[in-house]
């Protein structure tokens, strides 16, 4: 089957299975259970209806997890997943993550934290991070200290317990960002001859906010950490956890077998053409247990017309910030 | 900007009689000062507050006030305003000024240029005239470390915004004799008579849209006296005829003008499933690309304490007498904007049926108009004193 004649499928599924979803979708499209043409023309649902509505497609009792979006603006995401669509969020992830991090498991070093683990039923974006990278993982450590500051003993333990396997190095971007930049040159990990690789996403509002970019990052981390460090970022939300996508050494994000993107004209929602900025649409065939399958994101991104140089021929993009929002007149906020 | 220590502040305290002479001929000043020059023409909100502000307006609304003899103001008094609306700091500091007090205002004046301008001019004019400004207008901030001693000591605090905003304003100490005096969150409708929107001349069509147009897209739809819902009294027939001229003609001259961004176009495709959730058979189809969208909901299922018409979306409903909606005036009702229905019509509604809701009854075109009485209260009552004697 191609990806069109599967989220075709999916988009049905969903309209089947989840009453709630069908009416917000009969409320915003005409036409929205006919042969559809292109990508393109399935309903996409903007990613902050997660955030209104508890959409999902299966019944209670086959809940497996609840996963939230991290709150910081307010309301937060609530993804319904059963076990199978957990199980193939996981599937997916390993695939693709295994292009990078290779077959074997690593030591993972977190940019976290301990406690986080006591929180783990509430999955937030960054423990939702985590908990999915896990799975690329043989020993977890966890290397800042309650201050979220570097915890240098547990980075020396690890090249006790691991002294020649390559590292595997995860974190939130910008927390990344903001327990390192400060610091002088991280000299313990001048100590580890073996290969290391980062992977950090989330967190991006923060940094742009300030004007850093991804080539920014990467220069700390390679005069903070080690210039050896392959850094690689990763793009993906957590209502469609699995189905992320990861730059490529061209810095760009591929379309993978999972997933498609289209971008779409800031103010009146048709799907542009390449090479113009727009609202980034994430398309996967993931989400069954919730309808999540075809997602308008609130990221301004896009989407390039030629082939990338790294050899990867799927169609590759990029995001270039959030959509700000426009200030309202009105009575309401005295004092802000 | 950072608030200066109360006890820096001379004018202290001070307060004279309602409407005297020297505050109505200052406040004409200044109104022929904004309506004189050139660069305050871009601003229409402070024009029609310096129109308000004349001579011949404010004698009208004394003699209206009733004013007790032997009545002062109450001293000095604190102003917590919108930062997204202009000119709403004047007003309040209107109220404040004409019933004889001092004012401290917060004032949007970096956010706003009418709002700086006014200030400015104010400033100006009371240097000229080497008068000593029982006023300050100031960018203050609610987190600022001075303004507990300010709340402490006020005679009276206005507070406007959000539910929100008025219950934190309400945690700082007061002095317990102080008035305070809130603008909570308000909703507000409109009422037109079918029959007679269909009598209308062309002219006068063109005049009834353009002040529909101001009561709603020109604030967009967000200010508490913006109707949030529109309802049409008459029979059936001669509804559907007149929608089908109200909103034809509005979409033609306003709606096409209008434009939101992307969150906001989001956040109404939220907004119509909140309200299409009111009604299961409601069956508006939207288009992300469409300017204005309206959602029509039977009287009696509609409720507007917390889903308003906004982002260009009009709730509307038809009713055959004003019985179908009386629920709808609670007391988070403020005003009622009518075409084709006497105003006393409804305020008689109100009165005879006991209704909480509902406090100001305008014409089409007229829900922003500034007025000294506001939310039911008349702002000379509740910032003065009047001695009793015996």
């Amino acid at each position: 089957m191609s990806f069109l004649e599967e989220i075709t499928q999916l988009h049905k599924f969903h309209l089947d299975h989840s009453a709630e979803y069908k009416r917000i979708i009969n409320l915003l499209y005409k036409n929205n259970n006919k042969k559809f043409h292109s990508s393109a023309d399935i309903p996409f649902l903007p990613v902050r209806f997660f955030k209104e509505y508890e959409l999902k497609s299966i019944p209670l009792d086959s809940i497996y997890k609840t996963m939230y979006s991290s709150g910081t603006s307010g309301k937060r995401s609530k993804i319904f997943l059963d076990k199978q669509t957990s199980q193939s969020q996981t599937r997916t992830l390993l695939n693709l993550g295994k292009k990078f991090l290779g077959d074997k498991r690593l030591p993972m070093l977190v940019f976290e934290n301990s406690s986080i683990e006591e929180s783990r039923n509430n999955f937030s974006a960054r423990i939702a991070g985590i908990n999915g990278f896990r799975i690329f993982s043989k020993k977890v450590f966890y290397i800042l200290d309650e201050h979220e500051e570097i915890n240098q003993d547990q980075i020396l333990r690890v090249l006790d317990e691991f002294p020649d396997s390559p590292i595997f190095l995860f974190g939130f971007t910008s927390v990344i960002w903001n327990t390192i930049n400060n610091l002088k040159q991280l000299s313990v990990f001048k100590q580890f001859k073996q290969n290391m690789i980062l992977i950090h996403g989330g967190g991006w509002k923060k940094l742009s906010d300030r004007n850093y970019t991804n080539d920014d990052f990467k220069k700390m981390v390679y005069e903070k950490i080690s210039n050896k460090c392959k850094v690689i970022n990763y793009y993906g939300m957590i209502e469609q956890t699995g189905s992320i996508f990861f730059e490529c050494p061209e810095g760009r994000f591929h379309e993978t077998e999972f997933s498609e993107i289209l971008i779409r004209d800031l103010n009146n929602f048709q799907v542009i053409d390449d090479e113009r900025p727009g609202l980034i649409q994430l398309n996967s065939l993931i989400p069954e247990s919730y309808p999540g399958h075809a997602i308008l994101s609130e990221d301004i991104g896009i989407r390039y017309k030629n082939h990338c140089k790294c050899g990867n021929y799927k169609n590759s993009f990029n995001i270039l910030g959030r959509v700000p929002r426009a200030e309202v007149r009105g009575c309401s906020d005295a004092t802000t | 900007m950072q608030l200066p220590d109360p006890s820096d502040i001379k004018f202290w305290g001070y307060l004279e009689e309602p409407f005297s002479r020297e505050r109505i001929d200052l406040l004409d000043k200044l109104s022929k000062k904004i309506l004189k020059e050139q660069k305050f023409r871009a601003y229409p909100d402070l024009i029609s507050f310096a129109f308000f502000c004349r001579k011949k307006n404010m004698d009208h609304i004394k003699s209206e006030s009733n004013i007790f003899p032997k009545t002062i103001g109450i001293g000095t008094i604190l102003h917590f305003t919108p930062n997204n609306i202009p000119m709403n700091f004047a007003l309040s500091f209107l109220f404040g000024y004409l019933s004889g007090n001092s004012n401290i205002v917060k004032a949007p004046i970096s956010k706003f240029p009418q709002a700086r301008l006014f200030v400015e001019s104010w400033i100006e004019l009371n240097n000229d005239l080497e008068i000593a400004d029982h006023s300050m207008f100031i960018d203050f901030n609610r987190e600022d470390e001075n303004i507990k001693k300010f709340t402490q000591l006020a005679d009276g605090i206005l507070a406007w915004g959000g539910d929100k905003s008025i219950s934190a304003i309400s945690t700082l100490p007061k002095n317990p004799s102080s008035v305070f005096w809130s603008f909570p969150d308000r909703f507000s409708i409109s009422i037109v008579d079918a029959n007679k929107f269909l009598e209308l001349s062309k002219v006068e069509l063109g005049k009834t849209i353009e002040g529909f147009y101001n009561d709603t897209l020109v604030v967009d739809q967000n200010a508490c006296s913006s109707p949030s819902a529109l309802f049409w009294i008459g029979d059936k027939e001669k509804i559907d005829r007149a929608k089908t001229v109200f909103w034809n003609s509005f979409e033609k001259k306003y709606a096409s003008n209008y434009s939101i961004g992307p969150v906001e176009k989001i956040d109404r495709a939220i907004l119509i499933t909140q309200i299409a959730e009111l009604d299961s058979n409601s069956n508006t189809i939207y288009d992300w690309y469409q300017n204005i969208v309206r959602v029509s909901i039977p009287s009696n299922k509609i409720s507007l304490d917390n889903l308003k018409g906004k982002f260009g979306v009009f709730i509307e409903s038809e009713i055959k007498s004003l019985d179908e909606i009386k629920h709808l005036f609670t007391k988070k009702l403020q005003t009622v904007t009518v075409f084709g229905i006497e105003n006393s019509l409804i305020q008689d509604f109100i009165v005879l049926n006991r209704l909480k809701g509902g406090d100001r009854i305008v014409n089409f075109g007229h829900s922003l108009d500034f007025s000294i009485s506001w939310d039911g209260k008349n702002a000379i009552n509740q910032l003065t004193r009047t001695i009793f004697r015996r």
